[in-house]
């Protein structure tokens, strides 16, 4: 499957490079690799969230792995389950 | 608190961009044809750190932005002018901030006095203007956060909030993260948070024009709902916030870690018709998995940045150079064996190359960082020296993106500094005599940075009277640093600047003259392997040039051929290459040859005889002529057998092993095994050109 590397920092500016990254590939299935995040914010989180409904409506697979334990801390405290960040399509 | 820790670490990140914009913010606002946004946008990054700074409980930094941000507003209104006052005390009040900060970060007290000295200067700006711009409110806002969590025996009564936080585009945009907040909630009490997306569009219609995320916090806290309301005091202007009251009152079970923390020592007892709240602590809990709900945690984790020695990445960088020459190699092998014309190989061979060019390439960034980060400090620095000699001065930075390696970041602060402090001190001349001379009162400082032949040259100049010569001459001699009437050409004597304790000053000032200073500056520049120039006209000023090598660094090289040694020429000296006509050329003397490029006649130097390789020089008609500059701007163009390809090089450091070669940089492997040269055109253009001047003087002493 494809991967996509997602950079340190996911803020405004971040996200909205991702996101464009993202678009280039849409319909098809996609593993993004967290390992270098270190921070997340607000709207980088709304942006992988929005990305997640976009792979989920096109039914294909999206993944995001290798979250460093820093950052599942904060998305626990924003109130996320990673687990929620996935798309499994039965093939 | 370990949760804090982590999002304090994010704050001064923030903070250092933030500081950064502010002071670019500030210095642009002193340019007169700056726009209103630049005003905003200090403003903004004033209030941002304000924010911050409260949800954190950093008392003296959030009473010291507050005010500072009253002033910032009040220019924001039009209700004050910046005129050079105001700026001064702004441009201090930017460096308090920046020093409180780092107090923060180190965990220690800052200078009250300072502080207080600098409030009194803002208050003095506010005036009448804005009366409860500080005092009452003040003493109010400022409770730092800590202080809230009161001791569960003193308030048995809890209390559910529901707090729902729909965040503005402009809540992120100012750099402050829902996760903070949050976190600051989860320290006053049990929280249990819920993240609503529903609302969030697919990605190929998302926005972040638009913010749609919405989480909702139910909130089991014996704080009142003024600590609340605190925590959302910077962001309530960027979102939409409803905090409802829940529960009255629920008995309580006192534990005996309460000192610790509140929030898992309520049993609680919910109302009829209220959310269910959570009793158990986050870390106990079971989160369904799929569910998108969570409970704020102890923090376990650890910081998603890793600190490296510096042995490490250069032991790293080593193999990858082994490996770039290996690849090297590997290619002639496969040209040998006359495989070249295989397309997967070529392929292959490609792939491996690009792979390799590309891990040197991070392994370098890694430890590479713009210069803006000691440029930055400079602003400071010369500030600072401004104030001390009552001159006024300006700093212009060109080239600040350019990278050097880390360890040269660090220990470039010093002599920059130094060098900064001398300019002001000895270079510029007061307002006063400027004025005579007819320049403008206020002095120019210039610090630039580029990459040029393959090295990095810093220069700091000033606009000053220059070097007086004979002055310097004459404390030398006094000091007894030279001989009485030695013959010194004007280059010999502005070097004598560099000797351990000479000084020029004939009052020790506050910044400089104490006899520490060039000498200083001078070994730290060669201990990094670079050198210092400097260039002086009377009455237009000083240059210092640092060069500095990129030490890590890979070079991208020309091969050229003199006789049977293949050596390296840097491709940054190269300007251009040519084959030589009789009509560029022209001859001067017995042996004396220049070439006439772009209407300047520049002189040929034959390479292998620098090298030694021929005796005299060879007939211009076979060879070709490369043309150089070197860091001083000096041209010449030297004649070499041929170039036959054009490469990166892994530089091998001859010095360990065989002392300074002159003309002779660095070596390097090649891909047949045999080890090439790599050329200095710096010493050999200025070694060469000094020899021709010295012909040329004795050819016209003897007509």
């Amino acid at each position: 499957m494809p991967e996509l590397k997602l950079p340190e920092v996911l803020d405004q500016r971040g996200a909205q490079i991702v996101a464009t990254q993202l678009l280039d590939r849409l319909e098809q299935d996609l593993v993004l690799d967290a390992t270098d995040v270190r921070r997340l914010g607000g709207a980088g989180l709304e942006m992988l969230i929005s990305a997640q409904h976009q792979w989920q409506e096109d039914c294909k697979q999206f993944e995001i792995r290798n979250w460093s334990p820093a950052i599942l801390k904060v998305l626990e405290v924003m109130g996320v389950d990673p687990q929620s960040l996935r798309v499994e399509v039965q093939k | 608190m370990p949760d804090m820790d982590q999002f304090l670490e994010m704050f001064f990140v923030e903070c250092d961009e933030l500081l950064e914009s502010l002071a670019t913010g500030l210095r642009e606002m002193e340019t007169p044809e700056h726009e209103k946004e630049t005003v905003h946008s200090v403003f903004r990054a004033v209030h941002s750190m304000k924010g911050a700074a409260a949800a954190f409980g950093l008392s003296d930094l959030v009473t010291f932005a507050h005010r500072f941000e009253t002033v910032l507003d009040l220019l924001r209104s039009d209700r004050l002018v910046a005129d050079e006052d105001v700026m001064t005390v702004l441009h201090r009040s930017s460096d308090l901030l920046a020093d409180l900060v780092s107090a923060a970060r180190q965990s220690r007290g800052a200078d009250q006095a300072r502080i207080t000295d600098l409030l009194d200067e803002l208050d003095r700006l506010i005036g009448d203007e804005d009366d409860d711009g500080d005092g009452s409110d003040l003493a109010i806002e400022f409770v730092p956060l800590t202080l809230d969590f009161a001791p569960l025996d003193d308030s048995p009564a809890t209390t559910t909030y529901k707090i729902i936080m729909v965040p503005d585009p402009e809540l992120y945009r100012t750099g402050n993260d829902p996760a903070a907040l949050i976190t600051a909630l989860a320290q006053l009490g049990d929280a249990s948070v819920t993240l609503n997306a529903g609302n969030v569009p697919k990605l190929s219609i998302w926005s972040q024009e638009e913010a749609r995320l919405k989480w909702e916090v139910d909130l089991n806290t014996a704080a009142p709902l003024a600590d609340i309301h605190q925590i959302f005091e910077f962001v309530v202007d960027c979102c939409q916030l409803e905090i409802t009251q829940q529960v009255d009152e629920t008995p309580h079970i006192a534990t005996p870690d309460i000192a610790e923390q509140p929030k898992n020592a309520t049993l609680s007892m919910p109302d009829a018709d209220v959310v269910p709240q959570n009793v158990e602590h986050g870390r106990k809990a079971d989160t369904p998995p799929g569910a998108t709900t969570g409970h704020v945690a102890q923090s376990a984790g650890q910081a998603a940045t890793i600190r490296v020695s510096l042995d490490r990445v250069d032991r790293l960088m080593n193999m990858i150079g082994e490996l770039v020459i290996k690849e090297a190699m590997l290619y002639q092998v496969v040209e040998t064996a006359g495989f070249t014309e295989e397309p997967d190989v070529v392929t292959a061979l490609e792939g491996i190359r690009q792979l390799a060019g590309d891990i040197q390439e991070s392994v370098m960034s890694i430890r590479a960082q713009p210069l803006k980060l000691v440029f930055q400090r400079m602003h400071r620095i010369l500030r600072e020296a401004a104030e001390a000699t009552g001159k006024k001065v300006r700093l212009e930075t060109i080239g600040e993106n350019t990278e050097v390696d880390k360890t040269m970041i660090e220990r470039l602060i010093d002599p920059l500094t130094h060098m900064i402090r001398n300019s002001i001190d000895h270079g510029l001349e007061d307002a006063l005599t400027r004025q005579r001379r007819g320049k403008s009162m206020e002095g120019t400082i210039t610090l630039s940075a580029a990459h040029r032949s393959g090295r990095v040259q810093i220069e700091v100049s000033d606009d000053g009277g220059g070097i007086n010569r004979e002055r310097v001459r004459q404390i030398a001699e006094e000091r007894g640093l030279i001989a009485q009437g030695t013959t010194l050409s004007p280059n010999e004597v502005d070097s004598l600047l560099f000797l351990p304790g000479f000084s020029s000053k004939e009052e020790v000032s506050a910044l400089s003259g104490r006899g520490v200073g060039l000498d200083v500056v001078r070994r730290e520049i060669m201990s990094l392997g670079g050198r210092v120039m400097i260039q002086s006209k009377e009455g237009q000023g000083t240059t210092f040039s640092i060069a500095l090598p990129l030490t890590l660094a890979v070079l991208e090289g020309m091969l050229i051929q003199l006789r049977d040694q293949t050596m390296v020429l840097p491709i940054t000296a190269v300007q251009e290459t040519l084959r030589p006509t009789s009509a560029t050329l022209h001859g001067i003397g017995k042996h004396g040859r220049v070439l006439s490029n772009r209407g300047e006649l520049i002189p040929i130097i034959d390479l292998a005889c620098a090298f030694g390789l021929r005796d005299t020089p060879a007939e211009l008609d076979g060879g070709v002529l490369i043309v150089v500059e070197t860091d001083t701007h000096k041209r010449a163009a030297l004649h070499v057998d041929g170039i036959f390809d054009q490469r990166q090089v892994v530089i091998k450091s001859l010095e360990e092993n065989y002392g300074r070669v002159p003309g002779v940089s660095a070596a390097t492997i090649l891909g047949d095994g045999k080890i090439a040269l790599i050329i200095d055109p710096e010493e050999i253009v200025l070694s060469s050109l000094s020899e021709h001047s010295r012909s040329a003087m004795a050819f016209a002493a003897n007509g």
